[in-house]
This record gives structure tokens, sequence and C-alpha cells, in this order.
């Protein structure tokens, strides 16, 4: 596992986490649906859901029913609101690079969640404005009045202004209605602003009709409380286990070390494991990366950022990636060209590059080294040797042919104008034209276990060259994706033997 | 993806092996808008040396040392032979132009002598042969009371010192052998690699500080042809300065150097003759609209459509892939022009495998005019402007002859300039 580093870098951390600079290059849309849910929200938790230790505090004289709170609420509320459509839309209308289901539908779950809890909190409302019963138990508490014509001239102003509905119906007369304002005046105003800056719940009050009397009868205003309450608990819950996380990870994960040249001289790149719980799976690194034309031809997930981060989180927190993907994943990561584009442009300031340095460290203490390592340490030809009579299954193309290496007359020019062969200073074993040699004698096995087909730069070289137009350079690539498929699936079949000794 | 070109010229050369690029050479020349298409990497096995007549007739197995003599006998009894359709001067004439030629990309060679000239080959054998580079010539000077030095290098595979010493020393008896060893060598030297190293004077010194305690006991040293590439004669000057020996080049095995050296030569002089190579592509299903000759060129990744006036068929034979052998017969595999072959399968190799006529086989070929345009069986010529130069040519056993390169360069030379006569020039003279 990565070892823990932590050396803080606060600036790009505040302004990714309060601006969500990095979002906003990556995608400007995005960046608007989101930041709408994240300004919307943050204003609720902190000035509404915690008004007891913040609002009550700051503010003198703050009451949740008063201006400009009471609007700001609304405001909140509906950017939320707006917000999460829009993510949903994007969800379901729009198809993003390759992603599975089950996230989708855990992003779904996430996003369907804060729903709830903003629509629950409008319907609280809703029922607060049109509630009889909350109407009399205020003027109770909050009035000294004593005559019949009095609460009605009250009752009448709120209905016109505040859209209580009540039972009874009530006479209004030019009269009545300035005697309500007076009262109103002298008991209500000073927690009360006017009701249509609460301009969602208003609406959604205005057009109850005739549910409005029944809600009043069941005390709706009463039973929706712990509603949005157990929501509001329910999210808070689902905090570390869900997508969520990521607004508690974000921060870390872009005060932490950003690989830079200064930083790459220095020292060795290190990623905290809880970077993972930073990726919310957007998939724009995968929009970025260099290597996906890779991904079209050869269909490997693992090739993706978004999926190779998935996959390392899940190999080093549960261990629970079978061999196949852990193959998948380490000759996906080999693709990678360290390009940098990934860690570029993470909305969630993620050192990706950083982790794809480490994931091969890891990777083979796991047993699964990179490929020319493992026929490098001859592994490959002791196993080969080990299961002599298996015929691999090799695709009939080139080094398959009779007809593609028949021609050479072993002439050694393409070992002559090979550069591999040309330095030294490696430890190459065959050349090009001892290659074209063993396919001559059969042994395409042991061609494709050669170095060669390892060191080859495929400059083609030998294959301009070739006096027989021999596809040297072509047929070595392909004995390379032999050897590839060969040393992946001895990989796979160690571990299983490993598996199942234990 | 293959992408579509378009080119027209006058003049589409099918093959780069010798023959192609002496008529690309020539055409360009001349000033005709020039389209080279095929595989130049057979120049790997060219020696370097132009060969005019090393033996005739076949059966007396000995070596000729007047090529004139032996070229009129030839002239009288094969007339159908590829030197017989022209005359002395005409052969001469063109290896004067390749001489020119090669002269201009500071590639030199020695200009034909009346006699063939003996080179050493890494066998230890003499061969015949007529015009050589001058990295070469100095072996001429061999007699048999010479102290000659034979230098091999460690690590470089078909070259020893001292076979070579073994196999003269019962003519000639003064001769040392010296292995150097080669600093940075692993113990395995490809050739064309090793020759690029002598062009570095460090690399040079080290050699010269290991065969200088020679300079006084020999006269002439020997050594493989891997002495540099494009500046082969100024590495070979600045290792005589510094060892104060004479020295000369000898032949080796493909790939052979004189043979790189000869390819980049002309693939530098006739890219600046802005000669439009094709490297590598095939020519597929030709056509002829009446007056021009419309060409697929195809690689594997383009396809070029060239419009051309005039071709020159320069593919060579089975390792060209000029011909083919099929079960029954032998054809042509560009034009699918009428080949000249033995009559049944069975004749075209002779039981003997030393025969002293040589095998039927290696005189298959395409039968031409006597400016070398293909003919039908009935001797009428196939295309007006279609020409065939170089090995395909039929009735030519140019390896026991010894004359490849000296039937290559007449062929090309020869058809070159009678396309320029009849569709450029009119009536100038163009045959110097």
């Amino acid at each position: 596992m990565p070892k823990l580093k932590l050396s803080l870098n606060l600036k790009p951390a505040l302004f990714n986490t309060i601006f969500q600079s990095k979002l906003f290059c990556a995608s400007k849309t995005r960046w608007v649906i989101h930041f709408l849910v994240f300004a919307g929200f943050t204003f609720l938790v902190f000035f509404h859901a915690l008004d007891e230790l913040t609002s009550f505090n700051l503010f003198q004289y703050y009451q949740p029913t008063l201006d400009p709170f009471q609007f700001l609420r609304n405001l909140a509320g509906f950017l939320v609101l707006t917000g999460c459509i829009g993510f949903l839309f994007r969800r379901l209308f729009k198809t993003r690079i390759n992603r599975e289901n089950k996230t989708k539908y855990k992003e779904i779950f996430s996003i369907i969640l804060i729903l709830l809890v903003i629509i629950s909190g409008f319907m609280l409302e809703t029922v607060k404005i049109i509630s009889e019963p909350a109407f009399l138990e205020m003027v109770e508490d909050y009035s000294d009045l004593d005559e019949d014509t009095d609460l009605n001239a009250l009752m009448t102003y709120w209905e016109k202004n505040y859209h209580v509905v009540f039972k009874e119906m009530l006479i209004i007369t030019e009269d009545t209605l300035e005697k309500g304002r007076l009262l109103n005046d002298a008991y209500c105003l000073d927690c009360h602003s006017k009701i249509k800056s609460a301009f969602v719940s208003k609406t959604f009050a205005m057009h109850l009709g005739e549910i409005a009397n029944s809600l009043n009868h069941y005390r709706a205003d009463n039973w929706l409380y712990p509603i949005h309450y157990l929501l509001s608990f329910l999210m808070l819950i689902c905090l570390p286990f869900s997508r969520f996380f990521h607004i508690l990870m974000i921060p870390f994960a872009s005060a932490t070390h950003k690989m830079t040249s200064r930083h790459f001289q220095k020292e060795t790149v290190s990623v905290h494991p809880a970077t993972f719980a930073a990726c919310t799976n957007c998939g724009i690194c995968s929009e970025v990366c260099s290597v996906y034309p890779n991904f079209l031809i050869t269909k490997n997930k693992q090739i993706l950022p978004h999926s190779k981060i998935e996959s390392a989180g899940k190999m080093i927190f549960s261990g629970h990636l079978n061999p196949e993907a852990l193959n998948q994943l380490q000759l996906g990561n080999d693709e990678c060209t360290m390009c940098n584009n990934c860690t570029d442009i993470c909305p969630s300031g993620i050192d990706l590059q950083g982790l794809w340095k480490t994931l091969p460290q890891t990777l083979q203490k796991m047993g699964y080294p990179d490929n020319y390592t493992f026929v490098k340490d001859k592994a490959l030809q002791e196993r080969g040797k080990k299961q002599a009579g298996r015929t691999y299954e090799l695709t009939r193309n080139l080094a398959g042919r009779v007809y593609s290496f028949e021609n050479c007359v072993q002439c050694t020019i393409c070992t002559n104008v090979c550069p591999v062969v040309a330095y030294a200073g490696n430890d190459n074993d065959m050349t090009p034209q001892q290659i074209m040699n063993l396919l001559r004698l059969g042994e395409k096995q042991m061609a494709a276990e050669t170095r060669m087909v390892w060191n080859c730069l495929t400059c083609y070289l030998c294959q301009e060259h070739c006096p027989s137009e021999i596809k040297v350079a072509d047929i070595i690539l392909e004995l390379r994706n032999i050897s590839n498929q060969t040393a992946g699936r001895l990989k796979i079949m160690t571990a299983t033997n490993k598996a199942n000794k234990l | 993806m293959k992408n579509k070109k378009h080119i027209t010229c006058d003049i589409t050369v099918i093959g780069a092996g010798f023959a192609g690029m002496v008529a690309a050479a020539r055409a360009s020349a001349l000033g005709l808008k020039t389209v080279q298409v095929g595989n130049s990497s057979q120049l790997y096995f060219a020696s370097g040396l132009f060969d005019f007549l090393g033996v005739y007739p076949l059966h007396s197995r000995t070596v000729l040392q007047d090529p004139l003599t032996g070229l009129s006998l030839l002239q009288k009894e094969m007339p159908e032979h590829p030197y017989s359709k022209t005359s002395l001067e005409a052969i001469l004439k063109s290896f004067d132009f390749l001489a020119r030629f090669l002269q201009s990309t500071g590639l030199n060679y020695i200009k034909p002598d009346k006699e063939n000239r003996s080179v050493l080959t890494s066998a230890g054998t003499f061969k015949p042969t007529c015009m050589i580079p001058e990295t070469i010539s100095k072996g001429c000077l061999l007699k048999n009371d010479t102290n000659l030095l034979l230098v091999d290098f460690k690590g470089l595979k078909g070259f020893c010192a001292g076979q070579i010493a073994d196999v003269l020393k019962k003519n000639y008896p003064n001769i040392l052998t010296l292995s150097v060893g080669v600093p940075g060598g692993n113990g395995n030297l490809n050739p064309a690699y090793f020759a690029t190293m002598f062009e570095d004077s460090s690399f040079l010194k080290e050699i010269a500080t290991q065969i200088s305690p020679f300079s006084d006991k020999v006269e002439l040293m020997g050594m493989p042809a891997v002495c540099g590439i494009n500046k082969s004669l100024d590495a070979l000057t600045r290792l005589e300065k510094m060892t104060g020996l004479d020295i000369f080049e000898i032949p080796m095995m493909p790939p052979s150097i004189p043979g790189l050296r000869l390819k980049n030569a002309f693939e530098k002089k006739l890219a600046e003759n802005n000669v439009h190579f094709l490297s590598q592509a095939k020519i597929k299903s030709p056509q002829f609209n009446g007056s021009e000759f419309i060409l697929n060129a195809v690689n594997q990744n383009m396809e070029t459509q060239i419009k051309s006036r005039g071709v020159i068929l320069a593919t060579g034979r089975f390792q060209g892939s000029g011909l083919h052998a099929q079960r029954g017969c032998i054809k042509e595999t560009v034009f699918d022009l009428p080949v000249y072959q033995p009559d049944k399968r069975s004749l075209w190799h002779h039981l003997d495998f030393f025969e002293k006529q040589g095998h039927m086989i290696n005189t298959a070929g395409v039968e031409t005019d006597n400016v070398f345009r293909p003919v039908d069986t009935d001797g009428t010529v196939v295309y007006e402007n279609l020409y065939a130069i170089g090995s395909i040519l039929a009735r030519n056993d140019w390896i026991r002859l010894k004359s490849g390169s000296g039937v290559s360069a007449l062929s090309a030379f020869t058809a070159v300039n009678d396309f320029y006569k009849k569709n450029a020039a009119g009536d100038i003279d163009v045959s110097d």
C-alpha cells in the first residue's frame, strides 16, 4: 500500500474546494450544475440545518421566517433542485465514456437522496404555511388576543397575505383587513416577513386547493418534520459509504502532492489511499486519456483511468479482484504513457499519475509483474517447458503462416539495420533474422519467448530493408502480442494455484 | 486505409535493383520525369564490383583475361544474348555513364581497363571483374612476392584472415595475418553498423595502433570491406595515413557494404534528380490505354496511380520476383509477358549440379528486340514503349558468365536512350 505522506498544499485545495476550479476548466456545463448543488447545499447546511449554532449566534434577530433568510433558504433549495435535475438528466440521457451501470445507479441513489431532502423541506414549509392549527398555536403563544373579532381580523389578514388555509369561510371586508394588518404589525411582523419571499413554498401552497384542509386536519406539519430530519440523517449516515464521501475527500486530495517537475526531481511520488474516495468516477480523465485509442482496439477497460482507479481502490481496500481482473489491470496500466493528461484535468484534484506510477510496484508484489520483467526472468521459458505438449491457441496470422516468412534467405540485413541489435548495452538475445529462422524451424513459441520481441522498437527498419519483403517488424509485434497473452495466462495460473494451495 | 494518389510521368522504372537504378539514373539525367517503384534492398546483395564478361565460353571454366575477345566470340556464337544486340561501344559508354554518375555522388570507381581485374574475395579466391570501387583497387597491386597483411576483426562473422591466407599460401607465401580486437564490441559485430564506426576518427586511431607494429614488415594490407559507408574512401585514406600502409578492401558475403554504399549513392543522387521513388510498392493490374500505361503502385498503406508513357521493367528474376516459377511454367509477374523457358519442368535443371553448360532455368526470361523491348513469340514488339532490362532478360546466364552488371548497365542505358530518342529528343544524339 502506498505510504502515507502528508504535505499540504492549501491554495489549490481551497480554490478547488470552494470554487471547483478544476471542474470549471474541465467542463463548463458540469461545473454549472455541480456548483448549483454545491452552493445551495452548503448554504442550507450552514445557515439552515445548523442554525442553532450559526445563524442564531451570528445574527441577532435571526428567525427562519424572516427575510432575507426565508428568501435565501428558498433560493438555495431551488438551486439544489435545479442542479439535481440537471444531474439526473445527464445520468439518464447522456451516455458517457464506458461507464458501468453499477456506478450509475450508485450516483442516482445519491442524487435522489438529495432531492428527497430538499423536496421534503419544501413540503414541510408548504404545510406550515397553510396550517391552521399551527397558526392558532402561534396566536396562543405570542399574542394576547381575547376577542373573537380580533382573532377573526388576524385570520382574515393571514388568509389573504400568508396563505393560511382555514376550515371556516371568513368574511373579508376592508375593515377587518385593516384591523388584521394592525394586529399583524403588533404581534407577528417581528418574526414573519412577507410570504412572497418564500417563493417556492408559497407557489406550492397556493396550488394545494382542496387537499390543504385534509393536510391541516391530519397535522401534516407535525409528521413532515421527522421525515425531513430522518432523510437528512440518512444522508449523513451515507456520507462515508457513497459518492457523498468525495465532498470530504476532494479538499484532501487537492491538498496532497501534485506532481510537478520540481517534485519529480526531489522525491518519489506517493499517493494516499484516501484519495481513492475523492474520485467521483466522472470519467473526464478517460475522455482526455492519450491511450483511449488502445482501449478501442483491445477493449480492456482497465486502460481507462476512471476504471483503473476504481479497480485499484477495490484491490487495495478489499482485495476483491480476481486474478483475471488483476491481470487486466496490469495490462491496462502498462499501456499508460504517463502523459499526465488525467492528473491535469481531474476535477477532484487526485494525483492520478502518481497512482499509476505506484500501481505496478503494488501489482508486482501481488505476483503481477509487467510482462517484460516476467519474460526476462525466464520464468516463462521454464513454465513453457513444463507444460510442453500444450498447444497454444495461436492466431492464424503472419507468424502462423508459412508464406509470410518462407522467403527469408537469412541474409542478415534486418539484423544489420536493427538499432536494438546495434546497441551493445542491452541484453538482447536473438536478432530479427534469427527469429525468422526460429519460425522457419517451427519454433513459434520459442520465438515469442525471446527478449528481442520485447526489445523491438517497432522502427520498421528491418521491414523496410528486407530484400525478400518479409514483414519482419509486423511479425515481431505479433509475437510480442502472443507472448503477452501467454504471460498473462501464466500469471493467472500461478495466482490461482497459490490460492488453491492456501 | 488506403489513400489514392495520382502521378503522371514520362517513364516508370519498375524495380530498384542495379538495373533499375541505372535506368532511373539515366532517365533522370536526360531530364525525363521519372517514377521508380521497388525495393532497393536487393542492392545489399551486390558485391559492388561491376563485371563485364568474366568467363567465356561457358564450358572453358577459365577466367577470361581479355573480355573483348570473349565478347566478339560471344556475339558470333550467341546472337540472342543481350550483348549481341548492341556494340562494344555502347557497352563501354554505359559503364562510362555509370562511373560518372557515381563519381558525382562521391563514390569513386576505377574505369574499365582492357583486361579484366582480379579481385581477392573473402573466400581467398580471385574474381574477374571490370570496374571496381577505389577502395578495393589497391588489391590489384598484389603480386606473388608481396608482403601482405590480412586483417580481420574479432566478432565480425564471415571473414577470417587466416582462412584466406591458408588458401593463398601456395602462390603467395609472404602473408601475415592479424585479428584486431574491436573496442566496445560485444563479441558479435554486424557489418552495416560496424562500418559506420570507421567514420569516427578516434575509432580509426585505436584500430591503427593495433596495426601499426606491422607497418615495417609489410607493404600492403587487406581488410574486409567495412571501412565506412558514406565516406569510405576518406576513411580508408585516413587509416592508410595512420598506419603508413597501402590498404585495400576485400568484398564480403551479404550484406555487402560496397553494395550498401551503392544503394545509398543511388538513392541520394536519384532523390536529388527528383526521381519519385515509391519504396516497396508493387505494381497491380497494369493497363495500357493506347498511349499511356496506367499502373497502380500499391504498398502497405498507400495506393498510387501512375500514368506513364514508358515503362522500364527491371524486376529481376526469381529472387527479385520478376519471374515466378509455377508448377508447370514460368510466368512474368507484372505484364504477364511471354517468357522464354525450357519446354518442360524436368528440363529446368540438369541432373548434374556442376554441369559445364549450366542449368536451363538460368537462361529463362523475357526475349526482346535490339533496344530491349519485349517481343512476342512471333517476334513482334508487345508495347511500343515497354522495355525489359537487367537479369530478367532471356538467354543470359549472367552468374556463370560473370556479366551481370554489364548486361544490366547496357540494357538500362540502351533502353532509356531509345525511349528518349523516340519520345522526347527528336533528332538529338543521346548516345553519350
